[in-house]
């Protein structure tokens, strides 16, 4: 799971590069076509979606932490209920 | 120790994610315009006009010439209409409309070629407040609109597919060539070459039309339409532009030339202008050295209306820009020049439709 994390965040900040590239390039040079052809919207799904599961994931891990960080605070001060 | 660890995880996770990005954009780069690969054209094939339909299209740009008179003999005055009738549109050919420009041999120097049929002259100039770009005009008068065509890469219609402007006019038997529209960077786009439909689908590009009858027209990308340009006898379609010269023949401000503020500043510029049926002009800029600026495109659009043009239509520039005349490349290209996907040549037919 760690690595499926590590790699979809490495992904996310080379489609976002990407995309920042072609910006830039799209303004120096538009008859080169590098935002309205093909390949870059199909990248530009991807960059999308994959942001869509790091979203998901980052707010999954937050609440998870949250619950986790409950029960250890619960566990670590048992005496408080007594 | 820590954080020497963390500095060492970062460095190693900056380095990996530049490799990733620079593989991934230079497998986008072959898979967007490098790769040369064939397209399907469309091939559909524009009708070649009839001298009657040549004569209309003539008289639609107000090219009227009056009909030349007979020796006939002297009528009675009392039969004399009181109407002046009216001039009849008359295509006269190019070879008499431009006879001065011929020559019976032909003559072949560095400042042009002329010949039975075809005529090119030469000059190179400075152009600008400060004179600082150096620009060689092509002016061109033709006898038949076959000397004016264009050679595709590899002579094929495609994307990916490059070859220098030299090899391209000697392939094509050119005594003159500027760069074309560089189609092959782009999924649309009108395409027609030598009166073949190669791509239908427009794009957010000014379109050039060269038809048959030898006039020159242009357009913004909403009013043109394919079918019209067919039915009027395209020959020649470009999209690439802006266009540089308004219906009046005026120049276009900056801020209405439809492209971006990047490609509007000074640069390298290849363009064609257009004076009349038979008559045009290949202009080149050189830019970015020390010996020339470029031209942004306000000045080049200024520059066409001064040398007299009703339209131009800029070509692709940059390190692309190059003019060749009679077996060299005269300008000096930045970096040496690229090759591209397509050129504009002029050549001789000797009468004969290649």
């Amino acid at each position: 799971m760690r690595l499926f994390v590590k790699t979809l965040q490495a992904v996310l900040i080379v489609l976002s590069l990407m995309m920042m590239i072609f910006l830039v390039l799209d303004g120096f040079n538009p008859t080169m076509n590098f935002l309205r052809n093909s390949i870059t919207k199909g990248l530009l799904w991807a960059f999308a979606l994959l942001s869509l599961g790091n979203g998901l994931l980052v707010m999954a891990s937050v609440i998870h932490g949250r619950f986790r960080t409950g029960k250890k605070k619960h566990r670590s001060h048992p005496h408080d209920e007594e | 120790m820590r954080r020497k660890r963390i500095l060492y995880e970062s460095i190693r996770t900056a380095v990996a994610t530049l490799l990733l990005l620079g593989v991934s954009l230079l497998t986008f780069a072959w898979f967007h315009h490098a790769r040369p690969k064939q397209r399907v054209s469309a091939g559909l094939v524009t009708v070649t006009p009839t001298p009657a339909a040549v004569a209309q299209a003539l008289d639609r740009e107000a090219v009227v010439t009056p009909a030349p008179t007979e020796e006939t003999p002297a009528a009675d005055p009392s039969d004399t209409p009181l109407s002046t009738p009216t001039p009849t549109p008359v295509f006269i050919p190019w070879v008499q409309k431009y006879a001065e420009q011929f020559t019976a041999d032909i003559v072949s120097d560095e400042q042009g070629y002329s010949s039975p049929d075809l005529s090119i002259r030469i000059t190179k100039s400075q152009y600008g407040k400060t004179k600082s770009a150096m620009y060689y005009m092509a002016d061109i008068y033709l006898t038949d609109i076959h000397q004016f065509a264009t050679v595709l890469a590899k002579d094929k219609y495609g994307s990916g597919l490059r070859e220098s402007v030299k090899s391209m006019a000697q392939r094509g038997n050119a005594l003159l060539a500027i760069t074309g529209d560089t189609y092959g960077n782009q999924d649309a786009g009108i395409v027609i070459r030598n009166g073949i439909v190669h791509r239908q689908e427009k794009s957010a590009f000014d379109v050039c039309v060269l038809y048959y009858d030898g006039t020159m027209r242009t357009f913004a990308p909403d009013d043109f339409s394919l079918e019209q340009a067919i039915a009027d006898g395209a020959y020649q379609a470009w999209c690439f532009g802006p266009m540089l010269l308004d219906e009046r023949g005026w120049p276009i401000p900056d801020e209405e030339l439809n492209t971006s503020k990047n490609i509007r500043r000074a640069n390298p510029r290849a363009g064609i202008g257009y004076y009349e049926p038979g008559h045009y002009c290949f202009v080149v800029v050189d830019g970015r050295t020390s010996d020339s600026s470029g031209m942004s495109l306000e000045e080049f659009s200024s520059l066409f209306a001064e040398l007299g043009c009703k339209a131009a239509y800029n070509m692709d520039g940059g390190r692309s820009a190059e003019m060749y005349y009679n077996g060299d490349v005269l300008n000096d290209p930045y970096k040496g020049g690229r090759s591209v996907s397509d050129c504009l040549i002029i050549r001789e037919t000797f009468g004969k439709e290649p």
